[in-house]
């Protein structure tokens, strides 16, 4: 809001402070502020005021007709010749808040004198008059606040003494000047001083004009028009608040751990959206009620419903349930009611402006263009026939919302007019994680989504004759064909399938290992070095105390040349720099390594306990690459599991880096099995596991307040773990060889992502760092021959190499050593960063 | 080509995968998204282009709106009396039409027949808007000057034919220059128009009108309302009706011969026309002001001046239409007073070589000029003696078809020449 009314901020602040130069007061500057605004918006007042006179107008010349209409007993020629009607006077009944152009007139002002005022130091301690310190309450009286109901009085006067305004006008100024007082009962006194001042000038100016006032204002016909706004509205919003509750579920679906929101941010959206819908089907039922069957089983149903909702809050005081169960299951109660109660409203028909098969066409072709997409550019995610049932599930969600909106919404609109919406809704839901990352919004509130779906709905209404609905299929087609085009030319790499097997150069072959220890690679996802930990105040301390415990060297200053886990351990594990994208890191990482087939060369076992995310198909094709993968997979499970965690991000209205499929056994159950194949006695064993945590920042692109926090209560959990491995490791494999990494740094700063705003010379060090500086602590069987050797571990790249040196005590293969320059972070709008130890390369 | 264009940008522009996890492909998107609009905007200029240039797009979808045969185009409530025997005429001979007007308060809009669909078109640059794109295939107008430059409406393109009807009895003279020039028809008064018309077609090399000689409509109003029963009164009443502007009589002569009149024993009634209270109204007010002093005159404001017409046994005018309205609805002399030529720049009289209204002002009374103002009083009562109903009525018929019953005439042409040509 305050980035909207920035301008209007802008201006109101540069006329305050001139004010404030010329009279030295800030008090007497409110006062004049309040002058030059309450001028500006006469001004205005005077520009709009044909339009409530405009609106006024038309409600008297339809009024005798509608008089009229409402003695029709069928509903459908209600309808039809209040359409009539309307198309007669070029009247909508949207045009009805004409009358209210007055009071919104006023509000930009006031939001913007709100904000304005909310936060300027510069009153902070000032008085002026009676008032101690404008930046606070004025608390005149006994602590209380007269200002605000200063500013009230004055509102309830000006409402008895305008003329023409009728009993309704006048309640609903007092309503009006009710939630005014509540809202600015605790505000800033400077805001009131302004405020009540452009309210009394108002007084001022309404009993000068009451003399030459003339009443124009039929009550009857205000009534109706508020009436039948409320008619048209209704259905609008019921659509509305139908929807958002699919949306809820649709969520709640998508949720890991069955349908239940465990955040107060998701329950009590969900929770009103509900009950929108179900207030209003209530309403519906009570307006078109008539003595029959469905009728009864209709308000049967609500009543059940209310009983339901009812007890659920005796059970809440009785403590039997929590407040979040109660609005969970009282939302999921409400939608299913008012769903079946709607189901026996009567329905009328219409003439549809769309035959059916461009109807359905419609609702098939607007919701596949955002699948097309994501199909397109998470190929690898969509392996085999999960291609199509990628799209079956989101035609069955277009379908889903079309049946909400039909069986229990639309009474008083067309069969067109729901597909559409039913279409565009799920188009706006399945883009939303595409909305929200280049908006850097995360999902955790939904008001973003609510604001957009209800300016679509209002747009959507504007379609309703057979030439503009033609016209959306045309353009909704015209957009498909491109995307269909685009996505086949530029189709992703689906699977892993397709990269080279590699097979080992004549070089590599000729790797003779004199050693063969057990090698441990732990990677321990997002854990920076030491500077990093330095740097931005994180707990250092019991890591460098375990590492010195367990004997670890902990390179200092180390990085990688990936940015993410699966470009910077397919870099490590081809030794090399170059760019890898996700599914060759996978590739990689399962076996396709120089790192695996020299080791297996050297007569080395490969034991991968790797997550799905990290081997994608890879763990099914690669079976020649390695001795065990774990957990175990079978083709349709990994094709599975992926397929979900696609399906997951689109339903859960974000792709988050920790959306996760099916095949996701707790980390508890991989650990444990980890300790297991510590414990075993063995030979020559490559055995590689990810852990998931402490890991980065959501991938939003915005921090979250307490971004660094919640990385401190992982990076805490996962020492407990390190420390748990490492004593393991100290107890039955004393002589192996084991490397403890992080992949990529923490990301807590900047804008915790991949820095998209900031311009090339803006990026420093420190946030270079933050993303590839990489904790590298190894434990040698023979620390001091490794010094021989380890003096060239800069990025984690090198560290193979130095194995490799050390293993087979040939300074030679430190020539594997990749260059260690990272290049990357580039965007749309920036070239590529280079970093190499410390320095940025521009 | 433009398959092979759209293509290589796509593959131009073909986004790369981001490193991780899944990827909601934000810019990629926005790129699809620029294409498909400018592929959709490009499909939509195509149609508009082609409706431009008057060609129809190929496959144009045909709408189940009926196709409007005949339409009526209103400014408002003040020409309500040209268009209610029209309209009237055509829901009693069942022809479907479509009637539009520019006013909202326009009593016309509230008439409801199954035969009538009755539109507001809007207020100001919007209503003028839609008004210029009208889609009908004749449509019947009294408004001069619809397609000339500087005038609010154009002539829509999708009008065949764009009829004109009067709102006043007079040749082309009293409109402005090109008033009738985009015009297919005019639907007459009399035959007497033809020729001021055509002789301006041939000046200007314009295409020839269909012309008809169908009457007056508003006549059939007004001839209704006007009952001739001479009222008993002690003195005779003179009208004085000005028109606005530069070329009325209030501004051309003042009041002095109004006190002149009631000086000579003459009540007076004194109507200046609606338009002058908006565009001279400090002007009004003044005359106002000073006729206020005199005795025995009457101020008259209504909007609709039959009474003051039936009250009055002759009228004093300029070069106002209500000459004739008044001679040939009360059958009552007129005297015109002489308004200077160069006091009317801009008018289609420049263009004209003669003027049906010099001759037919002396038809229905006498015609004074400036310098004889000071004898108005002998004018009046020779008008009075000399010129009698008879003469005046024998001068109507000759001059006015269908009187009393245009709007009838003109629904009869429509049926059976307008949509007979469509069958």
């Amino acid at each position: 809001m305050s980035t909207v009314l920035y301008p209007l901020m802008w201006l109101l602040q540069i006329a305050f402070l001139s004010f404030y130069k010329i009279i030295g007061s800030y008090g007497l500057s409110l006062l004049l502020l309040s002058v030059a605004t309450s001028t500006i918006m006469a001004w205005l007042g005077v520009l709009i005021q044909r339009y409530p006179e405009r609106e006024a107008l038309v409600q008297r010349l339809m009024a005798p007709k509608l008089a009229a209409i409402k003695n029709e007993a069928r509903a459908e020629v209600r309808h039809r010749m209040t359409v009539e009607l309307y198309k007669r006077y070029n009247y909508h009944p949207i045009l009805a808040l004409r009358s209210a152009f007055p009071l919104i007139l006023q509000l930009p002002f006031l939001f913007a004198a709100y904000h304005m005022l909310s936060n300027m130091e510069a009153l902070q301690g000032v008085s002026f008059w009676l008032i101690k310190d404008l930046a606070l309450p004025d608390g005149m009286i006994l602590g209380e606040n007269i200002l605000p109901i200063l500013m009230t009085v004055i509102n309830i006067l000006t409402a008895l003494l305008t003329p023409g305004f009728t009993k309704k006008d006048k309640v609903q100024t007092f309503v009006i000047a009710g939630l005014f007082l509540a809202l600015l009962y605790n505000a800033a006194s400077a805001l009131l001083v302004y405020w009540t001042t452009n309210n009394l000038i108002f007084f001022i100016r309404t009993l000068a004009s009451r003399k030459h006032a003339e009443k124009v204002i039929v009550e009857k016909d205000k009534r109706r028009s508020i009436r039948e706004l409320i008619e048209y509205i209704a259905p609008l919003f019921k659509q509305y608040f139908a929807l958002l509750s699919m949306f809820y579920v649709f969520q709640a679906i998508a949720l890991e751990r069955g349908l239940y929101f465990s955040s107060f941010l998701k329950y009590i959206p969900f929770f009103i959206a509900t009950l929108g819908f179900a207030l209003l089907q209530v309403y519906e039922i009570k307006r078109s009620f008539q003595r029959s069957f469905r009728y009864y089983v209709a308000s049967l149903i609500v009543g059940i419903s209310l009983l339901t909702a009812f007890l659920g809050c005796l059970l809440i005081i009785k403590k039997h349930i929590s407040v979040r169960e109660f609005f969970n299951f009282s939302s999921y109660t409400l939608f299913t009611s008012t769903f079946i109660a709607g189901i026996f409203i009567r329905k009328e028909k219409y003439e549809e402006p769309l035959e059916t098969l461009p109807r359905w066409l419609l609702l098939f072709i607007i919701p596949l263009i955002p699948a097309i997409h994501y199909a397109k550019v998470n190929g690898e995610y969509l392996m085999g026939e999960y291609n199509i049932y990628f799209f079956i599930v989101i035609l069955l969600v277009a379908f889903i919302n079309y049946m909400i909106l039909r069986s229990s919404v639309d009474y008083t609109r067309t069969k067109s007019d729901s597909i559409l919406k039913a279409a565009v809704f799920t188009l706006l839901f399945i883009s939303l994680p595409m909305f929200r990352f280049a908006l850097r919004l995360t999902s955790q509130v939904d008001i973003d989504f609510w604001i957009l779906a209800f300016c679509t709905f209002v747009l959507i209404n504007l379609i309703n004759n057979n030439k503009r609905f033609t016209r959306a299929l045309q353009v909704s087609s015209i957009v498909l064909i491109v995307f269909i085009v685009s996505s086949l030319v530029t189709r992703s790499e689906g699977s892993n399938i397709g990269y080279k097997r590699k097979v080992l150069k004549e070089e590599y072959k000729s790797i003779v290992l004199k050693e063969k220890p057990n090698i441990y690679l732990f990677v321990y996802d997002g854990i920076p070095n030491e500077r990093v930990f330095r740097e931005q105040g994180l707990p250092f301390e019991e890591l460098s105390s375990m590492f010195i415990e367990f004997q670890f060297k902990l390179y200092p200053d180390t990085y990688s040349l990936g940015d993410a886990s699966l470009n910077s351990m397919g870099n490590m594990l081809d030794f090399s720099n170059r760019p890898i994208k996700t599914p060759e890191g996978r590739d990689v990482y399962t076996g396709n390594s120089w790192v695996n087939l020299i080791l297996r060369e050297n007569g080395y076992e490969s034991r991968f306990l790797l997550e799905s995310y990290y081997t994608g198909y890879a763990a099914i094709t690669h079976t020649d690459l390695f001795d065990e993968i774990y957990p175990t997979r079978s083709i349709n499970a990994a094709k599975l599991d992926f397929f979900l965690v696609l399906i997951r991000g689109v339903l859960q209205g974000e792709m988050r880096f920790d959306t996760r499929g099916l095949i996701a056994l707790e980390d508890v159950d991989v650990q444990s099995y980890k300790q297991k194949v510590i414990k075993e006695e063995k030979e020559s064993s490559f055995v590689v596991n990810h852990y998931g945590l402490p890991g980065h920042s959501q991938n939003s692109g915005k921090c979250l307040p307490n971004e660094t926090e919640l990385w401190v209560e992982k990076f805490e959990s996962t020492l407990e773990l390190m420390r748990s491995d490492f004593e393991t490791i100290r107890d039955y494999d004393p002589s192996s060889i084991v490397i403890a990494i992080g992949d990529h740094g923490p990301s807590l700063t900047g804008d915790c992502y991949n820095l998209a705003d900031w311009k090339r010379e803006e990026i420093t060090p420190d946030l270079v760092w933050d993303r590839i500086g990489t904790m590298v602590a190894i434990r040698w069987p023979d620390q001091d021959k490794a010094s021989h050797f380890d003096d060239h571990i800069v990025t984690n790249q090198d560290v193979f190499p130095v194995i490799f040196a050390y293993l087979s005590n040939n300074m030679d293969l430190l020539k594997l050593c990749p260059e260690s320059t990272f290049w990357g972070l580039e965007t749309i709008s920036r070239p590529k960063i280079g970093f190499n130890k410390g320095e940025i390369i521009r | 080509m433009t398959t092979f264009i759209i293509l290589t940008i796509v593959f131009l522009l073909s986004p790369k995968n981001v490193y991780a996890y899944l990827d909601p492909g934000s810019g990629a998107v926005l790129i699809n998204l620029l294409i498909a609009g400018i592929a959709a905007l490009l499909f939509s200029l195509k149609g508009v282009f082609l409706k431009l240039i008057g060609k129809k797009p190929k496959g144009e979808i045909e709408h189940k709106d009926k196709d409007v045969v005949l339409g009526v185009l209103s400014e408002g409530k003040q020409y309500r009396a040209t268009f209610e025997p029209i309209v009237n005429a055509l829901i009693d001979h069942k022809i479907p039409f479509s009637y539009y007007t520019l006013d909202i308060e326009d009593e016309l809009l509230k008439r409801e027949s199954e035969f009538m669909e009755a539109r507001f078109l809007g207020y100001g640059n919007l209503g003028f808007a839609k008004a210029s794109n009208l889609k009908a295939s004749n449509l019947i107008c009294t408004t001069p000057n619809i397609g000339c430059k500087g005038y609010p409406i154009r002539k829509s393109l999708h009008i065949n034919n764009l009829i004109h009807v009067f709102h006043s009895i007079n040749d082309l003279s009293m409109y402005r220059k090109g008033s009738l020039d985009h015009y297919d028809s005019v639907f007459m008064v009399g035959d007497f128009q033809a020729k001021s018309i055509r002789e301006l077609e041939k000046k200007r090399g314009l295409k020839e009108k269909k012309l008809v000689s169908l009457g007056l409509p508003y006549l059939d109003t007004y001839s209704g309302e006007i009952n001739n029963t001479a009222n008993k009164k002690d003195k005779k009443v003179v009208l004085v009706a000005s028109s606005w502007g530069s070329k009325g009589l209030l501004v051309n002569y003042g009041t002095e011969f109004i006190k002149k009149l009631t000086e000579a024993n003459y009540s007076v009634i004194v109507r200046p026309h609606p338009q002058s209270y908006v565009s001279e109204e400090k002007f009004i007010n003044e005359i106002e002001s000073e006729i206020a002093k005199l005795d025995s005159v009457r101020w008259d404001r209504d909007i609709s001046p039959t009474k003051s017409m039936i009250e009055s046994d002759l009228l004093i005018s300029d070069t106002s239409s209500i000459r004739f309205d008044y001679a040939f609805l009360c059958q009552k002399p007129v005297i015109s007073l002489e308004v200077p030529l160069d006091a009317m720049p801009g008018f289609e009289r420049d263009d004209m070589s003669e003027l049906w209204m010099e001759e037919a002002e002396i038809k229905i009374g006498l015609k004074v000029a400036k310098e004889d103002i000071e004898k108005i009083i002998g004018f009046v009562e020779q008008a009075l003696n000399e010129k009698g109903s008879d003469e005046i009525v024998t001068y109507r018929e000759s001059v006015i078809k269908n009187f009393g019953s245009a709007g009838e005439a003109i629904a009869k042409y429509v049926k059976q020449v307008l949509i007979g040509e469509k069958q």
